[in-house]
């Protein structure tokens, strides 16, 4: 009998793996797919390896502290084993605005200071407010989420500034979705206060950073250390159903028909997900609705001579920020969005690639409802728009076309259906449920939630995820 | 195990714990938490590591006695003797 079986070998399955086998617990860590990483795995284009889903790792610390370097004590790290490179500055910009923020706080505060001089001291009073926030609670999880909208209502008057300051926190973790039979609404975008406060402290009051190896090297360090402390990995291992004897899960069915008992299980498949394996269902609001599109351009220069010096820009087309596709953009929404250029972080030149992704919001359901004939051409129609939209944001890619299929932006843009594949969360959903699980627990005792559906965010969050869950639940004397 | 025995293989596993690249040098009679900067987390780590790599279980209750290198090695000693 295994001591525990993890379910995904994304970031906070291979963290939690890693931590139990390290103390001598028999691990099977099982992945679907044939590559580890989940949501952060890899993929080739052109001949270039690129890493998915990755705009940066968030909480980086530059003088090396805060939750990344305790992540690294617990997974037996050095800090230099994650290989990162600071950010050169992002954007938020808006027809009316433009605020830059770096990896130190206090420029974001004087941008602020700077365009809305009259905020100022609002700001400070919100910032000191996201800071005695313990976001990091994991004994409750209230069953009332707070309105992230109505806290920031609360203390910043100008509605452009609140705006400003929603749009990349919610672009960066909200996971869309019903919250109490409270409708989501695309005009006037909200989330949960704690998750919030989570997201901002991941990209402001700490920062964003890039490994040089892309995740690939990572994963594989993870796994094979794994490996050597005992642990059995094995991809291309889907969960088919989690069975139940008196309420405890005693062994899960693999699709390929082999079954596995074990003391305890993790999943990091998601909430809903997870609840699906067991037979259970779940409320329609509590799948999470945040889906995007993701465009690649492959430059034959840098960004910066192309028009862009940002690391990150979050735009909105109107001043007013809406969050999720407009009617008659279900397939990508462009009034707003992301444009991440990875070859603006102070990477080693040889591992600086001109990557250019760009991000828009999409509606799962438009692109389920595509016939397969009509899927790869509406996959071009997409590109084709953000070509436009870069062109628009005074990226120039114009030359590009006259190069032979190497550079330029891929017509294989990246769908909510492509997302559902990887990550098995339903309809795509980018950031999981809207209902997070702060202590892991689910319908049965011995069953625990890790990664996007704990709470916790972005790649370093989730690795905490997984090492937070195991420590509670197994090493420091939970379940057995 | 002698008692140097006992404080050299407790700041092996505290370096390791750390993420320190040698050594650390500590104050035998002051906190650990403070002088390395340690957190609960980190604590358990040291529980965990003692039991793997000496196995010697230190129940919760005993925690406390963790706290500075000196109380910790007086506690491991009188583990280890009985």
């Amino acid at each position: 009998m295994l001591d525990a079986l993890i379910i995904g070998a994304g970031p906070s399955g291979l963290a939690a793996a890693l931590r139990l086998a390290h103390f001598g617990k028999k691990v099977l860590l099982a992945e679907a797919h044939s590559r580890l990483g989940g949501l952060n795995s890899w993929h080739q284009v052109a001949g270039v390896e690129i890493s998915s889903g990755l705009h940066a790792f968030t909480n980086y610390w530059p003088e090396g502290g805060g939750v990344l370097a305790r992540l690294c004590r617990q997974l037996r790290l050095k800090p230099a084993d994650l290989d990162l490179y600071p950010q050169s500055q992002s954007s938020i910009r808006f027809p009316s605005a433009t605020l830059v923020f770096d990896n130190h706080p206090e420029r974001l505060r004087s941008e602020v200071a700077r365009v809305f001089p009259g905020e100022i001291d609002q700001f400070d009073r919100f910032r000191q407010l996201l800071r005695d926030t313990d976001e990091g609670v994991v004994e409750v999880s209230p069953t009332r989420p707070l309105s992230a909208r109505a806290v920031l209502e609360n203390h910043i008057r100008n509605p452009l500034l609140r705006d400003m300051l929603l749009c990349p926190v919610m672009f960066y973790g909200n996971p869309g979705g019903l919250e109490d039979g409270r409708p989501f609404y695309r005009e006037e975008p909200d989330m949960d206060w704690l998750l919030f406060c989570v997201v901002w402290k991941c990209l402001f009051e700490t920062g964003l950073a890039c490994p040089a190896g892309g995740m690939r090297s990572l994963w594989e360090k993870l796994a094979n250390r794994f490996q050597a402390e005992g642990g059995e990995l094995r991809l291309g291992l889907g969960v088919e159903r989690l069975c139940q004897v008196d309420g405890q899960v005693t062994e899960a069915q693999f699709t390929n028909g082999e079954r596995y008992s074990a003391r305890c299980f993790f999943s990091s498949a998601g909430r809903v997900e997870t609840a699906a394996l067991l037979g259970l269902t779940t409320p329609e609001g509590e799948t999470g609705t945040t889906s995007i599109v993701e465009g690649l351009a492959l430059l034959d220069r840098a960004a910066a001579q192309a028009g862009l010096s940002d690391t990150a820009l979050f735009y909105s087309r109107q001043d007013r920020f809406a969050f999720g596709p407009a009617a008659g953009e279900e397939l990508a929404d462009r009034q707003a969005g992301v444009v991440c250029a990875l070859g603006n972080y102070a990477l080693p030149e040889e591992s600086r690639r001109h990557i250019v992704k760009i991000s828009q919001l999409a509606d799962y359901p438009a692109w389920r409802s595509l016939s397969p004939e009509s899927y790869p051409a509406a996959k071009q129609r997409v590109a084709a728009g953000m070509r436009e939209d870069l062109a628009q944001l005074g990226v120039d890619l114009a030359p590009l076309r006259e190069r032979d299929g190497k550079f330029g932006v891929f017509d294989d843009v990246f769908t909510p259906l492509t997302l559902e594949r990887f990550t098995r969360h339903r309809k795509g959903a980018l950031y999981g449920s809207p209902r997070k699980s702060r202590n892991g627990a689910t319908a049965c005792p011995n069953l625990f939630l890790i990664g996007a559906d704990q709470g916790f965010h972005g790649i370093v969050g989730a690795m905490l995820s997984g090492v937070a869950m195991a420590n509670r639940h197994v090493l420091a004397g939970g379940a057995f | 195990m002698t008692n140097a025995e006992i404080r050299q293989a407790v700041l092996a596993i505290i370096q390791d714990v750390a993420g320190l690249d040698e050594l650390p040098e500590v104050k035998g009679d002051q906190p650990l938490r403070e002088q390395l900067n340690l957190d609960s987390m980190d604590f358990l780590d040291i529980v965990m590591e003692l039991r793997k790599r000496h196995r010697i279980e230190v129940p919760e209750a005993d925690y406390p006695q963790l706290a500075s290198l000196d109380s910790t090695v007086n506690y491991l000693a009188g583990v280890l003797g009985k």
